[in-house]
């Protein structure tokens, strides 16, 4: 283990937790009125949910002093990135 | 009435998926594709894109427990990920581009390739100390495990595990934990591609979501007194049968 984390880790499996029941009540939104936008809401809180965990370990590993880490966080976090600016185009 | 028995068939899908998989030691993705495909009838790309998503929600949920038990190495999966990220975006962009037609022939001999991986591994004893090394290799390869997942909805466990534990010597357990949680966000890379064209079923998601994660502790509980190699040896070859159906051969 690099780091403490602390309670980081939930951080993932809540933000899934909360993206999939956004799809759930998106769904049968959906079937009501036909409108996708709650379950596209809730396919964007699955999909930026590792990202967001990136965000918040590099700020956690700055403030530790584990600069390596949260370097390599960013680093990362900027390739997921470039990835949403690439599919757009 | 419909909508509704299609759910449940996704959430039995999921229950097998999980109950497989956790038994068998692999993530998810490698039988999610064939089995919507071949058993569900869907379009090749909208399976692998589904099974990406799928895949963020199941990683999630085992990493939150590797990294609490603090078995996730942080500095190896941080200094994989950006290649296997990028080969992701990669292969995701290779496979929209491609008819579906195609693309299905193509994931039917990367399911071939995968599976001989497996059978590989059911006969190599994992390292299990070691000072990790190789991390150019290391990278590189991760790159195409990156592009294998964007390409086939796969998290890519099967090819990172082994790039982590026998090329760079990591000890199996902590590349199980540390492929778990890469998987997540190469996931990540990849479904972004295939969540901005359009091509995710939100049914699929949801109903493989809820069904892997109970199917995976059933599994986990029913491995019990089971060899695990016998296991891994009989998946292997139905994904090889897969492979060969979706080929076509």
């Amino acid at each position: 283990m690099d780091a403490d984390l602390g309670n980081l880790p939930y951080l993932l499996r809540w933000g899934v937790i909360l993206g999939l029941s956004v799809l759930a009540v998106g769904i049968v939104i959906e079937h009501l009125s036909g409108s996708p936008l709650i379950w596209e809401a809730g396919l964007f809180l699955i999909v930026v949910t590792p990202a967001s965990f990136l965000v918040a370990l590099s700020y956690r590993m700055f403030a530790e002093g584990e600069h390596r880490i949260a370097v390599l966080s960013l680093l990362t976090l900027t390739v997921v990135v470039i990835s949403a600016f690439l599919s757009l185009s | 009435m419909e909508p509704l028995i299609r759910f449940l068939e996704v959430i039995l899908s999921g229950i097998g998926v999980g109950i497989i998989s956790s038994m068998a030691g692999i993530g998810g993705g490698t039988l999610m594709v064939p089995l919507m495909v071949l058993v569900l009838g869907v379009d090749v790309k909208v399976a692998i894109a589904s099974s990406l998503l799928t895949i963020i929600v199941t990683s999630a949920s085992s990493s939150t427990v590797y990294l609490k038990e603090g078995l996730v190495n942080l500095k190896a999966a941080l200094t994989l990920e950006p290649s296997t990220a990028l080969g992701a975006i990669v292969g995701a962009s290779i496979t929209i581009g491609l008819p579906s037609n195609l693309v299905k022939r193509i994931f039917g001999f990367g399911l071939i390739a995968i599976s001989l991986v497996m059978l590989a591994r059911t006969f190599t004893r994992p390292k299990e100390k070691g000072e990790i090394k190789h991390w150019t290799l290391g990278v590189l390869s991760s790159f195409f495990a990156g592009m294998a997942s964007g390409m086939f909805g796969i998290g890519g466990g099967v090819l990172k595990v082994p790039i982590m534990n026998l090329i760079m010597e990591m000890p199996i357990k902590e590349a199980v934990a540390t492929s778990s949680f890469m998987v997540g966000l190469t996931a990540s890379s990849g479904s972004m591609v295939y969540a901005i064209k359009g091509f995710v079923d939100p049914v699929l998601v949801l109903g493989f979501a809820l069904g892997i994660m109970p199917g995976a502790t059933i599994g986990a509980k029913s491995l019990k007194g089971i060899k695990s190699r016998y296991i891994k040896l009989i998946f292997s070859l139905v994904l090889l049968y897969a492979g060969i159906k979706l080929v076509g051969w």
